[in-house]
């Protein structure tokens, strides 16, 4: 009976969570004549655009260079906008977290839902992309799933964290605005490792945007494994940050609701 | 009252717009550092992070010494925020004030001309970092670092001119703004922000010639880093790009505005 019960909810609070995703998406592209299409589209127009810059500059030590760009812009993109729309999520919904019960956790994973379904229709071009530029087929494939699994976590950490931070001190988002440039910038996107300075390449090694970045080009693009070290630190990145931001979600989300 | 308002003089009427242009600029800059206890402070941070960024990673890729490559960035990424600025605030300047439009009767034309107003302003914080960066660099700025204003000048031309179109496209086809987005990479990758157009395919050189952003920034190089004259072709360029665009945006800003608000 009890489980039935949560059951219940649960799959209420699912419920809710698509249709606060369906509004999000129904709203960003609110009054364009393409409207979704976009999501497939714009990534596909960026990859070509860097492509036609820069596959002279750096194409003589990246080969399938836009496969290359493309997979790091699905990473970077992911995170950039999972956690930058999730960190305003309490805020822009306050009028609906007082009148309902629902868990506030809701609202920022509703967030990094859209941006995950977001990812989902960027990556049909991707596989056309990919196979255009003959990227053959390998089992390792498979081991985009606990990338992803481990990125989402990690963005769900991030995202709790920053949601809260940001109903305290308004600062953050600039805060964060920068601490984004430098991770995203330190990921490799459009340029490879090697020809950096050793104490970049290592400071690069470590964060964890290129760490995602890094193992989904590995097993998509070059068919290996990653070494073990990036799984570990995949995992840990990923555990780590969803930990904390959980508890720190726990502990200040009531208080979160007198401020607000 | 209003009679008065609008029998007096020319002057009186621009100096009117001046003081609602500041107002709404005032207004927006406010409500964009509510609450930032930093406030206008990270205008001043934002710019010099992500220049320095930038600049750690490749000076080394690129070969250059750091001393000197950090206001060779830093100019390409300030003279790329105003233009960027400038001309993303002016794109959402009619579809963005829909209310204000239809409650006042204000001029169209500074919707546009605030935008670019807020986009000069954010420009001089940065430069305040810009500055510090001269300095702890010990870059020598010398007699043509005067010519500054006159790119100035031209940029926000260019600016006012492209925003103008933009702000009308933005109206009857709102999709503009992802291509604006998507130009805006191209452009932000092909102005040699961070590398020396030289590496470029030679097709790629040629475009760049054409990049009005490109041709602001190494005018601005050449005058604060080179203390040199910048090379006529980019003068003339620069020029002809100002008066164009300026009376293309002008034309299309006049016709397309009439009927804005009944679009919307």
């Amino acid at each position: 009976m009890e489980d039935d019960k949560n059951m219940n909810t649960r799959s209420q609070h699912i419920y809710v969570m698509r249709e606060l995703t369906k509004r999000e998406i129904k709203r960003k592209y609110a009054r364009s004549y393409l409207g979704v299409i976009w999501s497939v589209l714009f990534p596909l127009l960026n990859m070509i655009v860097i492509s036609i810059i820069f596959s002279y500059v750096f194409s003589r030590n990246i080969e399938k260079y836009p496969v290359y760009y493309y997979t790091g812009y699905l990473v970077i993109n992911f995170f950039t906008t999972a956690t930058t729309t999730a960190m305003t999520a309490l805020k822009d919904n306050r009028n609906l977290m007082l009148k309902s019960k629902l868990p506030r956790r809701t609202f920022v994973l509703s967030r990094i839902y859209t941006a995950l379904v977001n990812m989902g229709l960027s990556s049909i071009a991707y596989v056309i992309v990919c196979i255009v530029f003959r990227i053959s087929p390998s089992w390792t494939m498979f081991l985009i799933i606990p990338n992803i699994f481990f990125l989402t976590l990690f963005a769900i950490g991030v995202s709790y964290a920053l949601s809260i931070w940001f109903v305290f001190q308004e600062d953050s988002k600039s805060i964060y605005e920068n601490i984004l440039s430098v991770l995203t910038t330190f990921a490799a996107l459009f340029y490879s490792v090697d020809r950096l300075a050793p104490g970049v390449q290592t400071f690069i090694s470590f964060n964890p945007v290129y760490t995602y970045v890094h193992i989904a080009r590995d097993c998509i693009m070059y068919a290996t494994i990653s070494e073990p070290r990036y799984w570990i630190q995949m995992a840990a990145w990923g555990v780590g940050l969803f930990l904390i931001g959980k508890v720190i979600f726990r502990y200040k989300e009531n208080r979160v609701m007198e401020k607000l | 009252m209003y009679e008065k308002k609008y029998s007096s003089e020319n002057k009186d009427r621009i100096r009117s717009y001046f003081f609602v242009i500041r107002q709404l600029a005032s207004r927006e800059i406010g409500s964009r550092n509510k609450g930032k206890r930093l406030g206008q402070l990270w205008n001043v941070i934002t710019p010099m992070v992500s220049m320095l960024t930038m600049s750690i990673l490749f000076a080394f890729v690129f070969e250059r010494d750091f001393g000197q490559f950090m206001p060779f960035v830093f100019t390409g990424t300030i003279v790329f925020g105003f233009f960027d600025g400038g001309m993303s605030g002016c794109l959402g300047s009619l579809s963005g004030n829909k209310n204000l439009m239809i409650r006042t009767k204000i001029p169209r034309n500074i919707l546009v001309i605030e935008k670019l107003y807020v986009a000069f302003i954010q420009m001089l914080f940065s430069i305040i970092g810009y500055v510090i960066v001269l300095i702890a660099t010990g870059t020598q700025v010398g007699f043509f670092a005067f010519l500054i204003p006159v790119d100035v000048v031209l940029s926000a031309v260019i600016i006012l001119g492209l925003g103008k179109i933009l702000a009308v496209a933005n109206v009857y086809f709102a999709d503009i703004s992802y291509f604006y987005k998507i130009i805006m990479r191209f452009v932000f990758y092909g102005s040699a922000i961070f590398y020396e157009a030289e590496i470029l395919s030679p097709v790629m050189q040629q475009i760049i010639m054409f990049n009005p952003i490109y041709l602001s920034i190494s005018f601005a190089r050449s005058c604060i880093l080179y203390n040199s004259m910048p090379a006529a072709g980019i003068w003339i360029r620069l020029i002809i790009y100002a008066v164009v665009v300026y009376i293309l945006g002008t034309l299309i800003f006049k016709k397309g505005s009439q009927d804005v608000v009944a679009k919307l």
